[in-house]
């Protein structure tokens, strides 16, 4: 299950962030906000994408870089949180 | 009138173990920072760095950051502050058009200057940040430059520092107009030092302050921030990013700030977040907000959100260095929705078409005089001549002042909405819509019709947990506004796009609403 989130968010991020360029450059466990790659704005259609996506709802305080650093953080985030409310 | 680095370096004597910056746990005093400029400084001098001469500064966000800003200054030469999340086409044409003689900037940033040497004859010395190797494997194709760490640009001696003459021109802010390449705003010593001495006077800044930052360093306000701060020995506590707004808060609480400067996308995000009242933050004495106008909304989410806190909102442009008008707290929500009065040492007036200036309540263009007003832009006459005149700055923006010489801005003159033979101000018409419960933000633009020349597009981001229903916003609008302000078209988005300054990204507005015009509208769902 692990792996398919990951896919599924790497592919979202590289459609909607990097426009479809994925040279490899980003790597499921680099910070997406070092790497420039999101910002503030990129980050709440992240969320709205977790919810339409997964049925994932981010409440504020889970706004955190724990969770949403990386292509990594976030497949485990979303993992997780599936796992509670199954 | 003292300049910067003399500012700095007296806070230094007064309280050398004072914090000057706190960013996750790490602390430089005065003493240090004031230590690393003066390396800095002769360091500089060693790469050939000369009085007169430009030097870039890309290292955002950090200790360094100030460092390098004061030891660019000390050496008389003027710094270029740029965004360190950058690309080729832009530092290039940064660097180029400045003739910066020395950049400092992440290892990694390097890479957007490989093959570009024959684009820049005058820049030779690269001061990186980070691993050699990095360095070594961003920079493939050198040409002239010659890298050198940072760290020893620090392992020298360093310099006796010389006074700097107010008329020296101290930096270089490149700022993006609505159309056209960047301008490079001229920024003297003078201008900068007026600028920080009026703007601690009326924050009533003090050495026992602590800043929250969150703001880039190297725009007009951060920078104000910045200097405000370090010239009365105040402490500036880097809060992390508006990405994680919970962090922020968190951060200001464990470091028990006193001071918060944000503009309107930073407010609108903190008011809207859920149980946001939870988080201590009784420590903040004032709270300041600049970068684009606030609506009266959203200041009255703010102040029921930092009761306590003294409320300053805030007017001004880089090319008067960051200020020029602030409404005092006390007049808050007696004059709610102005800008205030002109800070000590400028003059605002209202002008019409013919310079003169206009009677109380007449919308005109904003003149500004005043000692922070920019020397010009950078190798630009044209320009220069077009907004410098005899009198005084005229800054683009419209407005009006009351009987009591209270200014309000209308917008800026380009953002108008020509529809029909009516101009529009998207103030009013965001004003109403922000007011709408369920609502987070809102910008009007005008998008092109065949019959009206322009139609009001009203792109609006729902607070979490609502969806924005068009048939009540509409209801409302109708309510609110006359019916030729009503906007044409409503489009949900789930946060509005933004430059790096954090300014609404209009163009990109426009562009939004073409791809949902088009059927491919990213997550426009809602209405």
């Amino acid at each position: 299950m692990s792996a398919v989130a990951e896919t599924e968010i790497r592919s979202y991020i590289v459609k909607n962030f990097l426009f479809g360029v994925d040279d490899d450059n980003v790597k499921a466990e680099d910070s997406l906000l070092e790497k420039g790659v999101i910002d503030s704005t990129g980050v709440l259609e992240v969320v709205a994408f977790l919810d339409e996506q997964f049925g994932v709802t981010v409440q504020d305080d889970e706004l955190v870089p724990a969770n949403f650093e990386s292509i990594q953080k976030l497949a485990a985030f979303v993992n997780r949180k599936r796992a509670a409310s199954a | 009138m003292t300049t910067l680095p003399g500012s700095l370096r007296r806070a230094a004597e007064r309280s050398p173990d004072q914090a000057a910056f706190v960013a996750q746990k790490r602390v430089t005093t005065y003493a240090e920072l004031c230590a690393a400029a003066a390396r800095i400084t002769a360091g500089l001098a060693r790469l050939g760095v000369a009085r007169g001469d430009r030097v870039a500064l890309l290292l955002d966000g950090s200790a360094e950051y100030i460092a390098a800003y004061y030891g660019v200054l000390g050496a008389g030469a003027a710094v270029v502050p740029l965004s360190s999340d950058t690309r080729t086409r832009s530092l290039v044409y940064a660097l180029s058009h400045c003739d910066a003689k020395a950049a400092l900037l992440d290892a990694k940033n390097l890479q957007y200057l490989s093959g570009q040497a024959p684009e820049l004859p005058s820049l030779r010395a690269l001061i990186y940040r980070g691993e050699a190797r990095v360095a070594d494997a961003a920079l493939r194709e050198r040409g002239h430059f010659e890298l050198t760490a940072y760290e020893s640009l620090l392992a020298g001696e360093p310099a006796a520092v010389l006074p700097n003459d107010p008329n020296e021109l101290a930096s270089i802010v490149y700022t993006s107009g609505t159309t056209g390449k960047p301008k490079g705003v001229m920024l003297t010593h003078g201008n900068l030092a007026h600028n920080t001495q009026s703007i601690v006077e009326y924050l009533q800044l003090t050495a026992s302050d602590r800043v929250a930052m969150v703001l880039p360093f190297h725009y007009a306000y951060g920078n104000s921030v910045l200097h405000t701060h370090l010239s009365v020995g105040a402490t500036i506590v880097a809060a992390g990013s508006m990405t994680f707004p919970v962090q922020v808060l968190e951060n200001i609480a464990a470091a028990r700030c006193t001071g918060f400067p944000g503009v309107p996308s930073t407010f609108a995000r903190l008011t809207s977040l859920a149980g946001v009242e939870r988080h201590d933050l009784s420590c903040l004495r004032y709270v300041t907000q600049a970068g684009a106008a606030m609506t009266p909304a959203l200041t009255e989410k703010l102040h029921a959100l930092v009761p306590q806190a003294r409320i300053f909102v805030m007017y001004g442009q880089t090319e008067a260095s960051a200020r020029l008008a602030y409404l005092p707290p006390d007049k808050l929500s007696e004059k709610l929705g102005s800008a205030g009065k002109a800070i000590p040492g400028v003059t605002l007036e209202v002008v019409g078409a013919d310079g003169a200036p206009l009677p109380a309540r007449a919308t005109g263009e904003i003149v500004a005089r005043g000692a922070n007003i920019m020397r010009g832009y950078w190798r630009d006459p044209e320009q220069t001549a077009k907004v410098l005149r005899s009198n005084g700055l005229h800054t683009g923006d419209l407005g009006w002042l009351d009987e009591d010489g209270f200014l309000y801005i209308v917008g800026r003159e380009s953002e108008m909405i020509k529809a029909g033979a009516h101009r529009i101000s998207p103030r009013e018409i965001e004003d109403v819509i922000e007011a709408i419960d369920g609502v987070r933000e809102c910008a009007v633009v005008g998008v092109p019709d065949e019959q009206l020349g322009q139609a009001i597009l009203a792109v609006v981001a729902p607070r979490d947990g609502h969806e924005i229903e068009r048939q009540r916003l509409m209801r409302t609008c109708l309510e609110e506004l006359p019916r030729y302000k009503l906007p044409a078209h409503v489009l949900a988005v789930p946060a509005l796009p933004r430059t790096p300054a954090g300014k609404v990204a209009r163009a990109e507005l426009l562009e939004l609403w073409r791809q949902s015009s088009s059927g491919t509208a990213p997550a426009a769902g809602g209405a």
